[in-house]
């Protein structure tokens, strides 16, 4: 008001009169909203702001968690489900068909139970080998004092990755005229198509999951050591405590309910795997080799000569039960550690 | 121009009741005072007046018009929070037109009444700042300010000062005594700090446990306290209190005999007294004089346990024998004393209050 | 240097465990960016180089040279003559194990040499038409599109509705409160992989199957948006909301005037989160999306890599395209995101 109007008003003012214009834009909505409250009263008005999400959730998460149920009950290929036929458990039944449950081949559905055998594998590798690197990891960077910052971006850079570039990336460094090879080549004189033996492609399959998720649950791990107290390592190390025992009796043990968590949240999430795996073995080669269960359910319901939804749901809801009682299992151990 | 009257007015939180029951008038253009201890509703009491708080029974009116059931905005109240709660967002001058953007008032109105409120109170020099760039005192300002563009029919004070530093809270209360002179509007002013009620308002009410203990006048309540917890509560320092008893009762006083002291005649009526009865004594620590007990005056024996000399007045703290509660004596000008020596006080039982003993109830009339 | 790069927690004492620690951070950092610094490298050569082995560790094309009375520019190549002598030819053409060359500074004269003694000269190159070539044959430009479509809406609507459920839990009292938050929660316990099907028959019904507002709509609300900004809001003070309550602001104005501004970090990392979790969405669209018109970059991407033909040439640079926003955004945001996992736990 007193100042000359040549000078610039401040970045203050300029960035309420920037919220001024966008206020006069946003009285569509604001008026209406006004008048809902004088309709309902303010006390209601806390029920309308939750009401959008809460249709979301119905529509797109409770409604399908009860659909899949019922899906679970019928039969037929019928996507509607007043189409489908009522088949009680057949459904599960046809799933649990087996011989021996330790013999894919000898299930009426043998592709379920390869997935089921391939996804324990995977799970049991894939957790094991993120919990070693990851907690290594960590470990070493608590240690570093310079370059913690650049070494914990650059680690963790790959979670933020999409599924498909880095199934991409690899599959060209696996590739036959990929970069391995032409170590290999170089070195040992051969070249090995990885992706298409049995074996390897299994192994490259969790070397790449492990490369991928491993900068997560590493950051997990490392805000747990780096909520140890700094003070018990000074006490152990007047005490003449060694670093190995250190390790061991002070380390390990304070930092257990957190690795309990991070195992519980590897173990739900390696029962999921899919993406990734998906487009590095071209959709889960050799032959079945890297074929998942998420792969079972979404190939038994989207291959256009299959659409079994009612097996499929069937699958999805055995999944299911087995994550419910790892997410519980995960509940109860981040409760107890908050303890 | 707001005239307020509640009655019977009741707050209960689930089957908690905070407020019991409260019939307050309050005059239009009246500045009146809400004290209490901490925690005895006058908060809750405020936020029902203002519509933040539904009100679980009971009526409230502005003007003789139910406000029961209208918002803070339909009640065209003000109010300034402990916190202050400016807008940490928005530079002062938008804290100040914020209220009047939502009215949809005429800009160049807007403009007018913040700058007229940001001279009154000295804020024009920093209308463009955000409020964490500002002093503590002058965030009270813009709090205050706030309100005043508002031009409401009742203001409402939540302990505005306690976030100030002392010599600022008594320049900022005779600043808010003096706005209250200039705009004349009903002021309703909560605060637990007696010495600010005292000062400030024309009427006071005295809070306890949801209650009201007593309203009135400032000097009302400090030479007529109505119950033990007004009397305890008004004044600075607080009233000594003995026990004592009913000794005799005639026409010319009552007889009391204390432990602590000794044996005297409350001149005037006795109300309600008999002979026997419990009560308790209290006197203000102005009114005990160090010196021998003469003829026709109380007194005791105390050993000195602190003495505050302030230069112009002296507090002498001390116990009398087998008490558990301090005796203070004020003492003009300056005065040293031994700790652990002992000194005898008199009064002039004239002063002395007298209370029940079962209810604290104040036994006595009207009386210097 | 080294000294300064091996301080550690106790100065002037390094011992073999730090060096340990170097060693492997070192390493790791490698593992890491190799594979990925492979991809960029390789994504810049031209299609002869890329199926070219062993491989080449920089992006190279063969020299040409304009040679008067040749319609079109000749490969050069060394010759090494029987007698150690060496020569830059330029080949015409190759037949069996001769080839026709003429020597660019006479072009007239062509003769004959064995293959044998040719070797090819190379000069460092960037194919930046792998870039431009499939926007234009494969139809990026609209998997780009779309992709910035869904981020940039998905992520707006997430923002608002996400904050809006968040502002009622967090400062309404309001029956059913607690068990709305609950029910929030609990739906962090239902992964996609277990609703697909029937998630999939409800974007059938709403008839918004291989629609992009398909994809949209179902990942707009998420409980780790609700939960993040709840527990922000649950720091703004109640004063604030009731002084604006006081000041005559409507419910949903003090919602958009004063608790949104004030949730400006939350909202951030909320932000940064959505845009990455909504470009990198793959399964979801893969099962909504049907036709090459309404593909997101992902499923573009990962359908060319099905063609019977493999381009790898456009295959990488495409991947490069799709992982340059997400690292942009990671470099400048960088401590944002860690420090937003890290206290969080969400991804
Ligand atoms: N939302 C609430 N729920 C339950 N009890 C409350 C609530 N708000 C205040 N109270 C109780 O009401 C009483 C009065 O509080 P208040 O008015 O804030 O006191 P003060 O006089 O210090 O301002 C206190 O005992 C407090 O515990
Ligand atoms: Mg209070």
């Amino acid at each position: 008001m007193s100042a000359p109007a040549s000078v610039a008003p401040p970045a203050v003012i300029r960035g309420e009169r920037l919220g001024d214009g966008l206020d006069a834009a946003m009285r569509v909505v604001e008026v209406p909203m006004a008048a809902l409250q004088r309709l309902l009263g303010a006390a209601r008005m806390p029920y309308v702001f939750i009401l959008p999400n809460m249709v979301l959730f119905t529509i797109f998460v409770f409604v399908p968690v009860g659909l899949a149920i019922a899906y679970a009950f019928t039969g037929g290929t019928n996507l509607l489900i007043w189409d489908r036929p009522y088949v009680g458990l057949e459904n599960f039944r046809a799933l649990l068909d087996c011989g021996s449950y330790l013999e894919p081949s000898t299930c009426r559905y043998n592709l379920f139970w390869t997935a089921v055998h391939n996804t324990w594998w995977y799970t049991l590798l894939n957790t094991l080998g993120t919990l070693f690197f990851a907690l290594v990891t960590a470990l070493v960077l608590n240690r570093l004092t310079r370059g913690r910052g650049f070494f914990r971006a650059v680690f963790f850079y790959p979670v933020l990755l999409s599924p498909v570039v880095v199934g991409l990336i690899w599959q060209w460094f696996l590739a036959r005229e990929g970069l391995l090879n032409g170590f290999l080549t170089d070195w040992f004189d051969t070249r090995i198509i990885f992706l298409l033996d049995v074996g390897w492609s299994r192994v490259w399959v969790v070397y790449v999951s492990i490369w991928f998720h491993m900068g997560f649950f590493m950051l997990i791990i490392l805000a747990g050591l780096q909520a140890i107290p700094r003070d018990i390592y000074e006490a152990a190390e007047i005490d003449g405590t060694s670093q190995w025992r250190q390790f061991w009796c002070l380390t390990l043990p304070l930092l257990m309910p957190n690795l309990l968590v991070v195992t519980v949240l590897l173990l739900i999430r390696s029962v999921q795997v899919f993406d990734e795996a998906w487009v590095l073995t071209n959709g889960g080669g050799p032959g079945t080799a890297n074929t998942f269960i998420v792969q079972f359910i979404y190939q038994t319901a989207f291959s256009p000569d299959l659409r079994l939804y009612g097996l499929a749901s069937a699958a999805s809801v055995l999944m299911g039960i087995a994550l419910l009682a790892l997410t519980l299992s995960q509940l109860w151990l981040a409760k107890k550690a908050q303890v | 121009m707001t005239a307020i009257s509640m009655k019977d007015l009741r707050k209960s939180y689930g089957s908690l009741e905070v407020i019991h029951g409260i019939d307050i008038e309050v005059q239009s253009g009246e500045f009146i005072a809400l004290v209490g201890p901490s925690g005895c509703g006058k908060s809750t009491l405020l936020r029902m007046i203002s519509g933040l708080e539904p009100i679980s029974a009971g009526q409230m009116s502005f003007d003789d018009q139910r406000v029961n059931e209208l918002s803070p905005a339909q009640r065209q109240i003000a109010m300034v929070f402990q916190s202050y709660a400016l807008y940490p967002h928005m530079s002062v001058r938008k804290n100040l037109s914020f209220g009047l953007e939502n009215l949809r008032m005429d800009k160049a109105e807007i403009n007018r009444r913040v700058d007229a409120a940001a001279k009154l109170l000295a804020i024009d020099g920093y209308l463009d700042r955000r409020p964490k760039a500002l002093s503590g005192g002058q965030r009270q300002r813009v709090a205050i300010g706030r309100a005043i563009v508002r031009q409401p029919r009742v203001f409402l004070f939540d302990e505005p000062l306690s976030n100030l530093d002392a010599k600022l809270r008594v320049q900022t209360r005779s600043e808010i005594t003096k706005l209250h002179k200039q705009l004349k509007t009903t002021m309703i002013y909560v605060t637990h700090d007696q010495v600010e009620a005292m000062t400030m308002a024309q009427k006071i009410v005295v809070l306890n446990k949801g209650k009201v203990e007593q309203i009135g006048r400032p000097l009302d309540l400090f030479e007529r306290p109505a119950n033990l917890f007004v009397a305890g509560f008004i004044g600075s320092p607080r009233m000594n209190i003995y026990p004592g008893k009913v000794v005799s009762t005639d026409g010319d006083g009552v007889m009391l005999d204390s432990p602590h002291l000794g044996r005297f005649i409350v001149p005037g009526i006795g109300v309600d007294v008999q002979v026997g009865n419990d009560v308790a004594i209290g006197l203000r620590p102005s009114h005990l004089k160090l010196g021998p007990v003469t003829p026709g005056t109380g007194g005791g024996t105390m050993t000195v346990e602190q003495v505050e000399s302030m230069g112009h007045e002296t507090f002498v703290y001390g116990r009398t024998s087998q008490s558990d509660e301090l005796t203070i004596v004020h003492v003009p000008g300056h005065f040293e004393a031994e700790t652990g020596s002992s000194l005898t006080f008199t009064f002039d039982p004239v002063f002395a209050h007298l209370f029940s003993s079962a209810d604290g109830r104040s036994l006595k009339g009207a009386r210097i | 240097m080294i000294a300064f790069l091996a301080r550690t927690r106790h100065p002037g004492r390094t011992d073999i465990t730090d060096w340990l620690a170097w060693g492997w951070a070192t390493l790791g950092t490698l593992v890491v960016a190799i594979p990925i610094a492979w991809a960029v490298i390789s994504s810049l050569k031209t299609e002869a180089e890329i199926n070219s082995f062993p491989p080449a560790l920089v992006p190279r094309a063969a020299q040409t040279i304009t040679v008067e009375g040749q319609e079109k520019p000749l490969s050069v190549w060394i010759r090494t003559a029987p007698d150690g002598s060496e020569q830059t030819v330029a080949l015409v053409r190759r037949v069996g194990l001769s080839a026709t060359v003429l020597d660019p500074a006479k072009p007239e004269e062509t003769f004959r040499v064995p293959v044998t003694e040719l070797r090819q000269l190379k000069e460092f190159h960037l194919q930046f038409s792998n870039y431009t070539e499939p926007m234009k044959q494969f139809d990026f430009l609209r998997y780009l599109w779309n992709t910035v479509f869904v981020t940039v809406v998905a992520t707006v609507l997430t923002l608002l509705l996400n904050s809006m459920a968040a502002f009622a839990l967090s400062k309404y009292r309001f029956a059913g409160r607690n068990a709305m938050f609950a029910l929030i929660l609990s739906t962090m316990m239902i992964p996609l992989s277990v609703i697909m099907v029937p998630a999939f028959m409800v974007i059938v019904g709403l008839n918004l199957a291989d629609n992009l507002w398909g994809v949209i709509l179902s990942t707009v609300s998420t409980p780790t948006g609700v939960f993040l900004l709840r527990q922000y809001m649950l720091t703004i003070p109640d004063d604030l909301i009731e002084a604006a309550r006081v000041d005559a602001a409507s419910e949903f104005r003090i919602y958009w005037r004063i608790v949104l501004p004030l949730c400006a970090p939350a909202l951030a990392v909320l932000a940064i989160f959505s845009v990455i979790w909504r470009w990198n969405d793959f399964l979801w669209p893969l099962i909504v999306l049907s036709s090459p018109e309404n593909y997101t970059l992902q499923i573009g991407l990962s359908s060319l890599q099905g063609q019977f033909n493999v381009q790898w040439h456009y295959i990488l640079a495409m991947t490069v395209v799709t992982l340059l926003p997400v690292t942009v955004v990671f470099i400048f945001l960088q401590k944002y995101i860690t420090e937003g996992v890290a206290s969080s736990g969400v991804k």
